[in-house]
């Protein structure tokens, strides 16, 4: 009894203790107000741009008008819906078969094939429409295959994009068939029901959300996508590369913010139904399920397999095609092996500096991205107090999810380049892509570091409220060394999207500040495809690489912390 | 100023439309063990997180050592808390996390060192320091989470479930455990849990909640053997339930029977109400100091060991009545199915409550 020292009871200071949630509120404004300026008051921007004409006075849905009668325009509406809708079918279809070829079936090798197929999310949507230039193109080695159509037109632009969005959708469609309950199944043979009743009563059900899912993911994915269309698209306009002919073919930007606002719908849509999707999935999964077995069945195995090589070829075949293509002197007359196409100094397109700036760029998004992300996310779900203000942070940060990149981009004109906005220095600076890049993936990541959160106990910042330690020491000794993974990722997610994207930033980017996924699109432009395809391929090796590096960096992590890194 | 350690003062809570605790008022002595009892969503969690200011109460005052503490933020309050899920940080070890509140208070290495010994010493865990809190047993998690909570000398201990999640041999060993440290230490304390036999064996006082509001606030033994609702008799221990009738002489009648009572309370004659008593309260043996008695039928009789439970056909009474009875009484009467007892049923041991509407 005696060696229990009592304890002063006075021993809190007061002023520090304000200080403490000063502090906390602070943060909140200050996450409140960095998604202010970087997402609402630029889309405000561009709304109001879009009901003004070239003078700046108000004319109400004028433009709207205006477009509606523009057939030319119009039609891009009509274009840009069937493209999506075609290419969603044909990717939801394809990754529902080797999803399930993946998660259900005994076939060989699957590790291998997962891994091969998650290969095109590596490469800028750039890439496989270049590709599909040399294989289909006019001087192309498959041309035969088209039987006289074009590839350039809706036929290249939902290859390349069924080719570019299949990883995203493949990812999704695996989780909603790996969280099923093996109980279910047991029961339906028991109850000795076909197999395709089984599927369509048992499979189908559970993954339901899984699949409406992923299909909005690439239906907004392929509308919003703006450099396969671009590359490949020739005359068949859709909605993205109008807004890039309206602003800087024509400097008509009044008629671009008309046509930001019309794609803001669709990915508003989208947004809603995944958000209602997300929120019907969590029911799903808090039950407590028996993981399935497959058990091998030889017919059904090995034709998933055929499926799967088939794909796995196409892949290797579109990527292949580009990397081959970067290599040779003059495609298809020369096919002399060359480094020349990397010579990006001598083009016009920015050059090596491009692809350093764009290492700088992504780098500066990961960093600063995934400390700003990460701390918003912790206020929001860990703290006490200020819950309306959270509340509306939360909300803020759901935002960008609904905003296309050129959207974003173009709002980022009207709203940084205004001379009344104190802001303007950062026009045309590195800072500005920066920002649009954090911006633009803000919400994915938001999520990511949400999800994070939550798995860890609810009760530690009350403990050590209790232990009267300051909230942020234990943000630093504890949350973050728990989330480091959650961290981690994130970063990745932010550096291969900075270096691949186009959208967000093709309207930001100085002569400075030249981005190397810009210049694959300036070069192919230029008509040099050949260096366009190095530099996408050089961007492809980069991910690959950081990937990889990623992958190392978890695994030490994995073995260092596997002392408290236990399941329970 | 009472004397009391901790006062709560009509504390209520709403979330948004629904009240989960209405007008709550307690007071608690320095260094005694409370309670708060009741049934899972009956608010008890809400009333502990109000008093260390994790959620605040919407109206109502908490004083704590002589200070309105009512509106302060949970590190301006002196407390100490456990939590059912341990809450132990993953990535520190044993004795990271019990040092965790004092490192911050600028105590030499060497004398925060030797706490941390000591308080390892204290929880049977001295060889578990470089240990990480996944390479422990549920218990021992929990035995540390209880060191880093009164590793500071806190004037107020609070425990919300702390044995919940624990086997049931391990539970009643910690229950144990816990109640002696806090004897030791003198700490107020206050937990809460669901099971009414952790709170009659560890509690100095409990408080009997439901729907937000106390029912009862007593000993063990006036609980268990006094209680003040039908809810409190029927949560604490086995009550029988008789639908019965106030007579105006101060009888009570059930079914056929009339039945003398001894109640502290004021009951309408002529009014529906609820008898009520414990099936240990039925007696079988007496020696012509029987006060009530009825004749029954055994219709089933459950063998318990030292005991046997046996459900009674009582004449004239519609309910069943469940009675337990020692085995020497069992033995000299022979009680089996179907044979035919004489009851008594105590008036000191009857229990009344109003009928509920
Ligand atoms: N944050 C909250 N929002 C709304 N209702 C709540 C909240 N916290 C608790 N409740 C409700 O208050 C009631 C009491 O909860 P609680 O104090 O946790 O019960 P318990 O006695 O089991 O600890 C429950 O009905 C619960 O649903
Ligand atoms: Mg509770």
């Amino acid at each position: 009894m005696s060696v229990i020292t009592a304890r002063p009871v006075n021993d809190w200071n007061p002023l520090s203790l304000r200080r403490e949630q000063l502090l906390q509120l602070i943060g909140v404004l200050f996450g409140i107000v960095v998604l202010l300026l970087t997402v609402l008051m630029p889309l405000y921007a561009i709304l109001s741009k879009s009901m003004e004409n070239s003078s700046g006075d108000f004319v109400g849905l004028d433009n709207f008008i205006e477009y509606a009668a523009t057939p030319s325009l119009a039609s891009s509406v009509t274009h840009s819906l069937t493209i999506a809708s075609v290419t969603t079918l044909i990717v939801v279809t394809l990754a529902l078969i080797c999803a399930y070829a993946l998660q259900r079936s005994c076939m060989p090798f699957r590790g291998t094939i997962r891994l091969l197929m998650m290969g095109p999310i590596f490469a800028p949507s750039l890439l496989p429409a270049i590709s599909m230039v040399y294989l289909f193109g006019n001087q192309g080695v498959l041309k035969s295959w088209l039987m006289g159509e074009s590839i350039y037109g809706p036929i290249g632009v939902v290859i390349s994009l069924s080719f570019w969005c299949f990883p995203a959708a493949l990812m999704i469609i695996s989780t909603a068939l790996s969280n099923t309950d093996a109980r279910l199944y047991e029961s339906a043979r028991a109850l000795r029901t076909s197999a395709l009743r089984t599927f369509l009563t048992v499979t189908l059900p559970s993954i339901k959300y899984g699949l409406i899912s992923a299909g909005f993911v690439v239906f907004t994915l392929v509308l919003t996508d703006f450099g396969a269309p671009k590359v490949i698209g020739g005359q068949y306009n859709v909605l993205a590369t109008d807004i890039y002919k309206q602003v800087i073919g024509q400097q008509n930007f009044q008629m671009g913010a008309v046509v930001s606002v019309i794609l803001l719908f669709p990915a508003l849509l989208a947004f809603a139904v995944d958000r209602w999707v997300q929120r019907k999935q969590v029911a799903l999964l808090t039950s407590r399920a028996e993981p399935l077995r497959p058990e091998p069945a030889a017919i059904r195995d090995w034709s998933l397999f055929a499926v799967c090589m088939l794909v796995i070829a196409v892949i290797i075949g579109v990527l292949g095609m580009a990397v081959y293509a970067s290599f040779i002197s003059f495609w298809p007359y020369n096919l002399e092996f060359t480094l020349d196409n990397y010579q990006f100094d001598l083009m016009d397109g920015g050059g090596w500096d491009a692809y350093e700036n764009s290492l700088e760029m992504a780098l500066y998004t990961a960093l600063f991205g995934t400390a700003l992300i990460f701390s918003h996310a912790y206020l929001v779900e860990k703290l006490a107090g200020f819950r309306l203000l959270r509340t509306l942070l939360h909300l803020m940060a759901m935002v960008p999810l609904a905003v296309p990149g050129l959207v974003l981009g173009l709002a980022y004109i009207f709203f940084f380049n205004s001379p009344d906005n104190p802001l303007n220095f950062l026009y045309g600076s590195m800072a500005i892509l920066v920002i649009c890049t954090i911006a633009h993936y803000y919400t994915v990541c938001h999520l990511t570091a949400v999800t994070a959160l939550k798995q860890i106990d609810a009760e530690f910042e009350a403990v050590s409220a209790s232990l009267k330690v300051p909230f942020y020491i234990t943000f630093w000794r504890v949350t973050l060394p728990v989330c480091l993974p959650a961290l981690l990722e994130i970063a990745i997610y932010l550096f291969v999207n900075a270096l691949n994207t186009v959208s967000a930033v093709v309207f930001l980017y100085s002569s400075d500040t030249m981005l190397a996924s810009i210049s694959v699109l300036n070069m192919d432009d230029a008509g040099d495809i050949a260096p366009a395809a190095a530099m996408g391929v050089l961007l492809m090796f980069t991910c690959i690489g950081v990937k990889l590096i990623h992958w190392l960096l978890s695994h030490m992590l994995l073995n260092r912390t596997q002392g408290w890194r236990q399941s329970r | 100023m009472n004397g009391a350690y901790l006062s709560i003062k009509n504390v209520s809570k709403s979330f948004g439309d629904f009240t989960a605790l209405s007008n709550i008022s307690l007071d608690i002595r320095e260094g005694e063990f409370v309670c708060f009892l009741g049934p899972s969503g009956c608010g008890k969690t809400t009333l502990l997180r109000a008093v260390a200011g994790l959620d605040l109460q919407t109206e109502g005052e908490i004083h704590q050592a002589g200070e309105d503490v009512s509106w302060l933020t949970p590190d301006q309050r002196d407390f100490g808390i456990v939590f059912q899920s341990y809450a132990l940080f993953p990535n520190l070890t044993v004795a990271e996390n019990i040092a965790y509140g004092l490192k911050n208070r600028k105590t030499s290495r060497s004398k925060l060192n030797a706490r941390v010994e000591e308080l390892l010493e204290m929880i049977g865990l001295p060889e578990s320091g470089v240990k990480y809190p996944s390479q422990l047993s549920g218990g021992q998690q929990q035995r540390v989470a209880l060191a880093r909570a009164i590793a500071t000398s806190p004037g107020l201990l609070l425990l919300d479930e702390p044995l919940s999640a624990l086997d049931a041999l391990v539970r009643v060993h910690l229950r144990s455990e816990i109640k002696e440290l806090q004897r030791k230490l003198g700490v107020t304390t206050i937990m809460v849990t669901h099971d009414q036999e952790e709170a009659l064996a560890m509690a100095d006082k409990i408080v009997v909640m439901n729907h937000g509001v106390i029912e009862q606030i007593g000993t063990p033994e006036e609980i268990y053997s006094r209680p003040k609702t039908a809810f409190v008799a029927s949560f604490i221990g086995q009550m029988n339930f008789l639908s019965s009738r106030m007579l105006d002489d101060g009888k009570v009648q059930v079914g056929g029977q009339l039945l003398d009572c001894e109640h502290d309370k004021l009951f309408q004659p002529d009014n529906d109400m609820q008898l009520a008593i414990r099936p240990e309260d039925i007696r079988v043996r007496y020696n012509g100091d029987a006060t009530n008695t009825m004749p029954a039928d055994v219709r089933h009789v459950e063998f318990l060991g030292s005991f046997v439970r046996s459900e009674l056909d009582v004449d004239g009474i519609m309910e069943p009545v469940i009675a337990e009875f020692s085995m020497n009484d069992v033995r000299d009467l022979q009680i089996a199915k179907g044979s035919r007892l004489m009851l008594d049923l105590p008036s000191s041991r009857i229990h009344l409550f109003e009928s509920a509407r």
